[in-house]
């Protein structure tokens, strides 16, 4: 079994929904995400490229990408980092994190990773999410689980409940009638820094 | 590094976690793999999290129905609800952060009472018990009565509390108070009723059936943004070979998933939709049987008033038809009359068989034309040409778009709000829909508007408003005219005394134009109330603020807004603070007056609430909504609007030509007696913006147009409070064209300030490629207070057509310069 995910581009409209939605899930604290939609070509949410009225904008999210082959996991001294053998999923033990940050060094995908710097703040003064989230902690590095507290359940990932432009598909890439396969088979797609040959877990349709 | 000390406690972070039992510690130190995570479910059953229903009351177009996480007493997530029907399922970053609206620091948590002696907006607040607020508002709005009438107490409702309006509906009856009438969206809304009525989505047909369409239209609605759950039916209209296409003057995120983008000029899309019809007659790609049938195209007009001709006009007395709900009274049958081109003379459509579309006729000595006659007379001087140049269209681009819509039916139009805020957008809504009667796009699967917000009245009772019929109604004034009336103490003929305000469910300074206006109003007023869950810039000018429960905090029926369904909202919390629900408010305040409240306990309201007309043919009750938490309500899951085509209008056609062009009070507001050519109502015409305008003179002064754009994170300013959002939007911006900065030094992140004679604002400055350059568009909803300094409401006039009565928050003009500080 591996999960991946793919993300249809056409039809992310960047509404930031799966954005939130992680966050909610995972109590991400305060200025951390873990799923950020982006703008290709853009510096802001929803800046078009191109000259008026010659434009173009595409959301992009991205978060971890729950490579075959992780660089971060490669470089962890500790083990912190490691690759679930059942689902191929990128987790992170906070436990045996002690804050070197060489996987934030060597993950080609800048940003997907966190570290806390300070100790982790929230709004609310009680945890939201599910019950079952590891708790964050200061001076540790954090990012996307896959959800994994979810896939033990067999319940969806917090950001593929529902994207309202119907635009996220996870699933396991080994099975060639998943949905995911399927859908990596029929339609064009491109990925993150493939010659990086980190071969990340997820596609983005084009 | 192991061993390392959290400076919190004495054990080791491993340690920290070992101790603690932390599941998800054990798990970890279990070595992985979901074996481990078996222990996690029990942890989440013995955390005890329980789950509950309900919906976002989001004031936005989505009706999100809600899955509710509470756990040790908070409410500790909101998820997407399952719909009864998967394909509506919905949610957004609002519902989402739905656990930190409840909890906001935002919430108003007790009656609030301005520091007497202080200014209104000074922030200087007292804490007062329910008892004393109750009572000094009341005893205040005795005395307003006793020294006028009960009628210069006025309540002034936005749209988010609609879940409760049929309850304050009562609420304002029983007190004698006037009302209001909203005025916002009117130029889309009060106008397509009067074209084509309201149906169970407003306007238009079932979203979802827009997945039929073969043109599916964006017109001024950037609907990734704010209807981002109807969005994706576009989508799938595309996936099934559809041209997608997007007119509007800015480029944005719904315009880059068009195939086709056409810019328009602000204010002229009227123009642009008389030329498309122009373009239709002449190329002759009219629908004919459709306009026949479906349309008053063949009604003959009478030439010297304007009026249809009526068999009662050839002496055959009116029959009395069945009761109008609206009215109470008898309906009057007297057919309208058509020439019929075999018979050769005047009968009823009814009696015809070759009804003529075009021509001049005579009858009995009475000059009339065919209402279509009229029409290709109204868009003789609309030659496409014309109209490109007026709207700054390509004329290439204008004559594809007309052949799609004339050709490659069905043809779904997806209308925005854009056109609604400039004087004359309800001529776009009148030209719109008359181009969609031309080519016969109305009413056929695939065909029509999409439409807006389920409004069965049928699913539902409204035990308020059934209640409130009892009370004597006194006078209406439409928002956009409450500073004018307030100032001639008269709406037209009827005079009215402004002199208290009670604001629920609506944050009117942050939403009603010319806000200056309203604040010099406010002064002056002897009373200011408002009802509301979080403290507003509207709280902060009032002299009493009751804190409402949240609506997590009772429970509740609700229509399901973009779905077609009714929806149980569990009481998941008691209410937080010492707010108390809508119901208690309205109990407290009607008893307070003396008067009766119907209903014994809040149950016994929404029993009532869940019983309407319809409410046993789709088995819905309390008792069915707790247990279902959503039942479907209508028939068939993809209602038409004008469906077979039969229109909810007074003739029961698609009114391109409007016989009756009377105010709609329920909208508008009471008519102020403003001199116009009504007789100019009648057809869809074009007039430029009242100021954003390049031929005003003041256009030398202020060359940019001050627009506004959907927040995604926010319905207008609801979900201000909320941390999660914050984040995503952390601050008021203003987005220029890279010419337009470029010009004025401005770079991204620079503060600058946009003025005009009225005000100015302090934003933060975007440089935005999709911005039409002569425009600076700001995100609304950002509050006064959350400004650095103004706010763009401060710079909108309170200025209003008299032939439509709208808030035109965008017919401003404005300059922007560097903010030096």
């Amino acid at each position: 079994m591996k999960y991946g995910m793919v993300i249809d581009l056409k039809r992310c409209f960047g509404c930031r929904t799966c954005e939130i939605a992680c966050k909610s899930a995972n109590n991400v604290p305060k200025g951390v995400s873990w799923n950020r939609v982006l703008t290709e070509g853009s510096g802001v949410p929803d800046g078009p490229s191109g000259t008026y009225p010659n434009c173009k904008v595409q959301p992009f999210p991205v978060s971890c990408q729950h490579c075959e082959n992780p660089a971060c996991v490669k470089v962890c001294p500790v083990g912190a980092t490691y690759q679930d053998p059942d689902t191929g999923v990128v987790r992170q033990d906070y436990d045996k994190c002690i804050g070197c940050r060489m996987c934030v060094a060597a993950c080609p995908y800048t940003g997907v990773r966190s570290f806390n710097w300070e100790e982790p703040a929230y709004a609310l003064d009680f945890a939201t999410g599910d019950a079952d989230v590891p708790v964050h902690q200061k001076h540790v590095v954090e990012k996307c689980t896959f959800c994994y507290q979810r896939l033990a359940r067999d319940e969806k990932p917090a950001c593929m409940v529902l994207c309202p432009g119907r635009a996220r598909h996870y699933g396991d890439l080994d099975d060639p009638e998943s949905e995911v396969s399927k859908l990596i088979a029929s339609r064009p797609y491109k990925q993150l820094l493939p010659e990086k040959g980190t071969k990340p877990s997820v596609y983005y349709l084009v | 590094m192991t061993g390392l000390k959290d400076s919190k406690s004495t054990l080791t972070r491993r340690g920290f976690l070992k101790a603690s039992g932390a599941v998800a510690g054990a798990a970890a130190l279990a070595g992985g793999g979901l074996a481990a995570y078996a222990i996690a479910d029990d942890t989440a059953k013995s955390t005890g999290d329980e789950y509950f229903t309900g919906q976002c009351r989001g004031n936005c177009s989505g009706g999100c129905k809600l899955k509710i996480k509470k756990r040790d007493g908070h409410v500790v997530q909101v998820e997407m609800g399952e719909q009864p029907i998967p394909e509506y399922n919905r949610i957004c970053t609002k519902g989402l952060s739905w656990p930190q609206r409840t909890y906001s620091a935002a919430r108003v948590q007790y009656p609030m009472k301005r520091v007497e002696g202080t200014e209104r907006g000074a922030g200087e607040w007292e804490r007062i018990s329910w008892d004393d607020a109750i009572r000094e508002i009341t005893d205040k709005w005795k005395q307003i009565a006793a020294e006028g009438s009960s009628f210069d107490n006025f309540f002034c409702a936005g749209t988010s509390t609609s879940t409760c309006s049929d309850l304050y509906a009562y609420v304002q009856a029983a007190v004698g108070a006037s009302g209001t009438a909203v005025c916002y969206d009117g130029a889309l809304l009060a106008m397509n009723f009067r074209n084509i009525g309201f149906g169970q989505y407003i306007y238009g047909n079932d979203p979802k059936n827009g997945q039929r369409a073969r043109t599916y239209v964006m017109w001024a609605a950037n609907s990734a943004r704010s209807f981002p759950h109807e969005f994706h039916w576009a989508f799938d209209a595309q996936d099934n070979g559809a041209t997608l296409i997007a007119v509007d003057p800015n480029y944005g995120i719904s315009q880059s998933k068009a195939d086709v983008y056409i810019p328009i000029k602000p204010g002229t899309d009227a123009a642009l939709l008389l030329g498309l019809i122009n373009e239709v007659i002449k190329n002759d790609w009219i629908d004919r049987e459709y306009l026949l049938s479906a349309t008053v195209a063949p009604y003959l007009v009478k030439k010297e008033n304007g009026k249809f001709m009526r068999m009662s006009d050839l002496g055959v007395a009116p029959a009395e038809g069945p009761i109008d709900m609206m009215t109470g009274m008898p309906t009057v049958i007297d057919p309208i009359l058509v020439w019929d081109e075999q018979l050769g003379k005047a009968v009823s459509l009814e009696e015809s068989v070759s009804p003529a579309l075009e021509g001049s006729y005579v009858v009995e000595g009475v000059e009339t034309d065919t209402a279509y006659s009229l029409l290709v007379q109204d868009v003789e001087e609309w030659p496409l040409e014309k109209a490109v140049e007026v709207s700054d269209v390509d004329l290439g681009q204008a004559q594809d778009l007309v052949r799609r819509i004339a050709c490659e039916k069905p043809v779904t139009v997806m209308p925005g709000l854009g056109c609604d805020h400039y004087n004359g957008g309800h001529r776009v809504t009148h030209a719109l829909n008359t181009l969609l009667a031309v080519t016969g796009n109305m009413g056929k699967p695939g065909a029509g508007l999409s439409g807006c917000c389920n409004q069965s009245t049928t699913a539902l009772g409204s035990p308020g408003m059934v209640a409130a019929a009892a009370f004597p109604s006194g006078p209406v004034v439409g928002t956009i005219k409450l500073t004018t009336a307030f100032k001639n103490k008269r709406i037209g003929d009827v005079p009215v005394n402004i002199r208290s305000l009670f604001f629920y469910g609506h944050n009117a300074l942050a939403n009603m134009a010319g806000r200056l206006d309203t604040l010099e109003m406010f002064k002056q007023l002897d009373l200011i109330v408002t009802v509301d869950i979080d403290f507003t810039e509207t709280c902060q000018w009032s002299d009493y603020v009751l804190p409402a429960a949240g609506q997590f905090e009772y429970e509740a029926v609700m229509l399901g807004i973009m779905t077609p369904t009714v929806l149980h909202q569990d009481k998941v919390i008691d209410p937080l603070f010492d707010s108390k629900t809508d119901f208690e408010i309205g109990r407290l305040l009607v008893e307070a007056m003396g008067a009766d409240f119907p209903w014994a306990s809040e149950e016994e309201y929404w029993r009532a609430r869940a019983i309407g007309p319809d409410s046993e043919k789709y088995g819905i009750t309390l008792d069915t909504l707790r247990e279902k938490e959503a039942i479907v309500c209508f028939d068939d899951g993809e209602y038409l609007h004008g469906g077979g085509g039969v229109f909810p209008t007074p003739t029961g056609k698609l009114e391109f030509y409007l016989e009756n062009v009377d105010r709609s009070i329920m909208w508008e507001g009471m008519d102020d007696g403003e001199e116009f050519d009504k007789s100019y109502e009648h057809l869809p015409h074009w007039e430029p913006p009242h100021e954003a305008w390049e031929e005003n003179p003041l256009f030398e002064k202020y060359p940019l147009i001050l627009g506004s754009i959907r927040n995604r994170h926010r319905t207008h300013t609801a979900f201000f409070g909320c941390d999660w959002l914050l984040e995503l939007a952390p601050e008021p911006t203003l987005r220029m064209n890279p010419i337009d900065a470029e010009a004025r030094g401005i770079e991204s992140g620079d503060y600058v300030r946009a003025f005009n004679d009225r005000a100015e604002v302090v934003l933060r400055a975007e440089v935005n490629n999709g911005i039409r350059p002569g425009m600076a568009i700001y995100p609304k909803g950002w509050q006064e207070f959350e400004h650095i300094k103004g706010c763009p409401a401060n710079l909108a006039s309170s200025y209003t057509s008299p032939a439509a009565y709208n808030n035109y928050n965008c017919d401003v003009l404005c300059e922007v310069e560097k903010w030096e500080g």
